[in-house]
């Protein structure tokens, strides 16, 4: 937003230190911080660096409603929070949270928005016009009789958003709002965040890890370990790829290509965040030139040979329901590395859950590995497709991870040596042998999804299906799901993931499919497919940055079809470099 | 400041509400099928006396009441005594809760209440009814448990606050056998009171009784062991070692 | 899926006011126990039949009631029939002793018949008023007839928001169920006895840990619209009572405490030979 300078500080950090009840370790070290009003701030840093924390003291919810030790100050518009209720900060300050369905309880969209205004004990009237406000301003206008629970995941954000406008805050905290959507609906609340900046002066405190945060952004907050490490201007905190590595952030791809092409030689000056900024500095160093794309790799697999997942004109239909997957026919064959995309509700869960007989073809077939799903025994299914969910903490009972990861292998009815080993071989791949005595709980995010996939690694599954492996985690422990899928990959394994994040599908997927609305819209190699951005944009589906950088620069003797940050770095410098 | 309100008994709104829903779900989750009261026994055996142990005598039987009677609402096929239903787990998580939460007096009162009140009841209800003797050795088990946990006095409630994982399941075994118990004998004592339920049909209960209700602790010991303990590791504040005064 | 149906509507009944409503609902089931009587069992059960048809409530959900209860009203009727003491009886015959739980029976009496009659009306009685209620009000009127009624509005959030989450609780079920069929897990479908009881643990713990960590969120959510701030809070649902809704609940009441009086008095009501 501009004309920022004689703005005043609406939200001032002074010193701040805090202490969960009953923690040795402070979650929060000194943190100094202030914000202006009408600023677009973004936070991030790793996954429990306490951003959230950091953000709950806002609104008075630490230490209010959460207890434990606060020390330093934290001023919200001139109030000090220490000496203040929630009730009183939470008419300045409306969060929204990660996950819609613990935000949202009402039964209809417009009591929900008149929650938190009847909570004041504001007059009725009133309470009728800042609905009515709130639902317009989040572009709602007509939603008031929905049930809240049976709206789409952006709708539902956009719901809590319009539940959070009705306090009439200053401030809008937003606690990773995106995780759970999917592009369209990431869209949608970003360009929402951005008009209600822009009409009504609402000064945005964001926590993400995506990109397009990035580019929305006024400020950029970096933080580590519960300390500030890093602030200021979004070009000039990314220029810092040290501290941007430190605090385990993913650094945006246009950022990543010109550090790389520092490290190469070719040293432009300031790192440029923005395509448009990249394009005019790369079109000077460059010659106009035409060239050919790049060529598409051919599938490595066998002529001979069978695919491992076969499906024959399969249609699906949930029991009394609306008809999930229309006329699919796919072959996959060992080894590959397939990448499955689209919006949510195109049927991507659904089809995955074909391949281990979660769910039966209504009509058509399932051929996995020569067994017909439809009478191919659970155990049998299991044994070769191994399915990793997209919340790991819907399948954890045990005492220690050993016993977690041991519950597969009982469950074929293996003796207890080959389970002993089983286990042992799974927990090394995983990186979690030092954990193996600790309960499932007490591990990280990152290390519950590795444990999640060692469980699945015991049943020895020759086809891997991980369905949003990294969603709402950070760049350390994306790296290391990763590199262990890839290591699976390499021992011959097929791997099937599901995902919303294109960079990770340009960097590691091979092959990709597209599916809309239940149909494959694409199928083939991942450079292909990604050439077809007008048909990718029907599932709101956006190209990678880099991709982008590469069509603009068609002219200047770049292929318009470049995947990865590496690509693009190895073309550039040949061109430019010598 | 405002006096807060929010929470009940030291427990957010939010706690409750949840536990009342897991409360209304588990009804729909059948277990297996048993005769005497006719219908299906459900997965709510196994969660009603786990929500009165994680959240406490107030908080917890009052989750639980929620639940039950919104059960009541929205599968009234399942409500076999109508409105009032819902008492049975009410009692259920009243007891085991009492139990759980060292308060083993009043808890060990409360069965005993209920042993009481079958006793009356069907002594005035089966007057002049030939089986009517049935009567007075049909609770042999809820009498064993009520002189069990004289024995135990405060223990109950101390194993499952120290979270050692050997005493656990012996206090969450205990304390929902008493639950399940003190539910049992509330709804008999509905089924004989309001429902004249002849003394012959008790004669035929009786081999069956103690063996549903015995399942039922097993299986609230085997969920709640893991559960407890996953939840004291998972650090959420639940539970007697984190509601019990501090 | 909506769990509590709700079916709006005109009628006179639909705009009753959900005190009322309630009244009568409290009404309806004292009723049903003053009345021993198949007759006026009869009468009140009519009643209630009437009502379901006269707010135009979808055939298709009384068959499923009648669907359900249709076991517990024969196993009712049966144990009624066979093992209510009588004097006067009907059918004689004698099942000997040594055929488990029926041996020993020796008549069909008319107590038991039309004791058996009886519980069976009752049963549907009170079974079918309740979702009159919840059919003909909707939710967020019937929290404020309660909250009006002096429940404290803790209670009666929690009861709103439990109703929100069961959906979220039971896609949950089913998730978690996915995820261990996906590591061989079929004790729910096979397994002996015991393995059944043990299949409960995989299942239920994910749930109940899922569920609480949910609460943990919805706390901090609720916290932050000052959930809990003040003692009280405004409502933007309102509810009158207005004259008509006096005299309903007038009249239900002196109906019952009539029904009351003449059975204690008179009999009225009471079935005796």
């Amino acid at each position: 937003m501009e004309g920022l300078g004689l703005a005043k500080d609406v939200i001032v950090v002074d010193k701040l230190t805090y202490y969960y009840p009953h923690s040795e370790e402070p979650a929060l070290k000194g943190i100094n911080l202030k914000v202006k009003q009408g600023e677009i701030v973004t936070i991030m840093g790793h996954t429990g660096c306490g951003k959230s924390t950091l953000c709950l003291t806002f609104n008075g919810v630490i230490p209010h409603a959460i207890g434990g030790d606060l020390e330093g100050k934290v001023v919200i518009d001139g109030l000090d929070v220490m000496e203040h209720d929630i009730p009183e900060l939470a008419r300045r300050v409306g969060m929204v949270f990660q996950d819609p369905e613990t935000q949202l309880f009402s039964v209809t969209v417009k009591s929900e928005v008149a929650f938190g205004p009847e909570n004041l004990m504001l007059p009725r009237e009133e309470i009728i016009e800042r609905v009515d406000w709130a639902l317009e301003a989040t572009r709602l206008k007509g939603y008031e009789e929905r049930a809240p629970t049976k709206l789409s995941g952006g709708e539902k954000q956009q719901v809590a958003l319009a539940a959070a406008m009705a306090m009439r805050p200053k401030i809008l905290v937003l606690d990773e709002p995106t995780s759970e959507l999917d592009p369209a609906g990431t869209r949608k609340i970003f360009s929402l965040i951005k008009e209600l900046n822009e009409r009504y002066g609402i000064t945005f405190v964001i926590i993400e890890h995506k990109e397009e945060a990035v580019r929305l952004s006024d400020r950029i907050i970096l933080m580590k370990d519960g300390k500030v490490i890093g602030e200021g201007r979004p070009p000039r905190v990314f220029s810092e790829i040290d501290s941007v590595k430190e605090s385990r952030v993913r650094v945006p791809q246009i950022s990543q290509l010109f550090y790389k092409l520092k490290e190469r030689g070719l040293d432009i000056g300031r790192l440029p965040l923005s395509t448009e900024e990249a394009y005019r500095i790369l079109k000077d160093l460059l010659n106009k030139e035409k060239t050919e794309d790049l060529p598409v790799e051919a599938s490595k697999k066998d002529i001979e040979s069978q695919p491992v997942i076969k499906t024959k004109d399969l249609f699906f239909q949930y029991k009394n329901g609306p008809v999930a997957l229309k006329r699919i026919n796919l072959e996959v064959y060992q080894g590959e590395f397939t990448a499955i995309i689209g919006q949510n509700g195109a049927g991507k869960t659904t089809l995955a859950k074909h391949f281990n007989g979660l769910l039966k073809p209504t009509k058509g077939e399932v051929i996995i590995d020569g067994m017909n799903t439809k009478d191919a025994l659970i155990t049998d299914l299991a044994k070769t497709v191994g399915f990793v969910f997209q919340n790991p903490d819907h399948q954890f009972f045990s005492f220690t991870v050993e016993e977690e990861v041991a519950f597969g292998p009982r469950n074929l009815g293996l003796s207890e040596e080959e389970v002993k080993s089983r286990v042992d071989e799974a927990l090394r791949m995983a990186g979690l042998e030092q954990m193996r005595n600790r309960h499932p709980f007490t591990l990280s995010r990152g290390q519950r999804q590795r444990l999640a996939v060692a469980s699945v690694l015991a049943m020895h599954p020759k086809i891997i299906v991980l369905d949003e492996p990294t969603t709402g985690q950070d760049e350390v422990a994306i790296n290391q799901i990763m590199t262990l899928v890839n290591k699976l990959r390499r021992e011959g394994r097929t791997i099937l993931m599901i995902t919303h994040d294109m960079s990770i599908v340009t960097k590691y997927a091979e092959r990709t499919i597209v599916l809309c609305q239940g149909e494959v819209l694409l199928d083939g190699p991942t450079r292909e497919v990604f050439s077809h951005p007008e048909i990718l944009e029907k599932s709101h589906i956006e190209i990678p940055p880099i991709m982008k950088l590469a069509r603009m620069l068609s002219d200047y003797g770049i292929p318009s079809n470049v995947l990865t940050v590496e690509e693009m770095c190895d073309i550039i410098m040949r061109k430019a470099g010598g | 400041m405002v006096k807060r309100r929010g929470r009940i008994a030291g427990v957010h709104v939010a706690y409750i509400a949840i536990s009342a829903a897991v409360v209304t779900a588990a009804a729909y989750i059948p277990m297996f099928p048993v005769i005497g009261a006719g219908s299906m026994m459900s997965a709510g055996m196994i969660v009603v006396p786990l929500v009165g142990i994680l959240l406490g005598p107030t908080a917890g039987t009052l989750a639980v009441a929620i639940g039950a009677f919104l059960g009541q609402i929205v599968a009234p096929y399942g409500a076999i005594f109508g409105l009032i239903t819902f008492l049975c787990p009410m009692t259920n998580a009243f007891v085991a809760s009492l139990l759980a939460f060292r308060k083993w007096k009043e808890g060990v009162c409360a069965l005993g209440l209920t042993i009481l009140m079958w006793y009356v009841i069907t002594s005035i209800k089966w007057a002049g009814d030939p089986y009517a003797s049935v009567r007075w050795y049909f609770p042999f088990l809820h009498l064993a448990s009520f002189a069990s946990l004289l024995i135990m006095r405060g223990k109950i409630g101390e194993w499952i606050e120290g979270l050692d994982p050997k005493k656990v399941p012996i206090g969450i075994f205990l304390s929902a056998l008493a639950g399940l118990l003190a539910e049992h004998m509330v709804g008999n004592a509905i089924y004989v009171g309001i429902y004249s339920g002849p003394a012959r049909v008790y004669a035929f209960v009786l081999s069956i009784y103690w063996i549903e209700r015995l399942l039922g602790a097993i299986g609230a010991t085997l969920v709640g062991t893991p559960l407890l303990i996953a939840l004291y590791k998972a650090r959420v504040e639940i539970g007697p070692w984190s509601l019990r005064e501090g | 899926m909506s769990l509590v149906h709700y079916y709006p509507g005109d009628s006179f009944f639909h705009k009753l006011d959900p005190r009322v409503k309630m009244l009568w609902l409290a009404c309806m089931f004292v009723l049903s126990f003053i009345f021993n009587h198949p007759l006026h069992l009869g009468v009140l059960f009519i009643s209630v039949l009437f009502l379901w048809i006269y707010m135009k409530i979808p055939f298709s959900e009384l068959k499923l009631f009648f669907k359900a209860l249709t076991i517990v009203a024969i196993v009712t009727f049966f144990f009624q029939l066979l093992f209510y003491p009588g004097e006067h009886a009907i059918v004689s015959f004698s099942i000997p002793r040594w055929i488990p739980y029926f041996g020993g029976v020796t008549a069909i009496t008319v107590e038991g018949l039309v004791n058996g009659i009886a519980m069976v009306l009752r049963l549907f009685i009170i079974v079918l008023t309740m979702p009159v209620i919840t059919m003909s009000t909707s939710l967020e009127h019937l929290i404020i007839g309660l909250i009006r009624m002096g429940m404290p509005y803790e209670i009666a959030f929690a009861a709103t928001t439990a109703l929100n989450l069961v959906p979220v609780l039971q896609s949950d079920a089913l998730k978690i169920i996915d995820a261990q069929k996906a590591r061989a897990f079929t004790a729910l479908e096979r397994g002996s006895f015991k393995d059944k009881i043990k299949a409960y643990v995989p299942l239920i713990v994910p749930l109940m840990v899922g569920s609480l960590k949910k609460g943990q969120q919805l706390e901090v959510a609720m916290e932050s619209r000052a959930f809990g701030a003040y003692e009280s809070r405004t409502y933007l649902t309102e509810i009158r009572m207005r004259s008509i809704d006096y005299v309903f609940a007038a009249f239900f009441v002196i109906i019952t405490i009539l029904c009351l009086a003449l059975r204690i008095l008179k009999g009225f009501g009471a079935f005796r030979l």
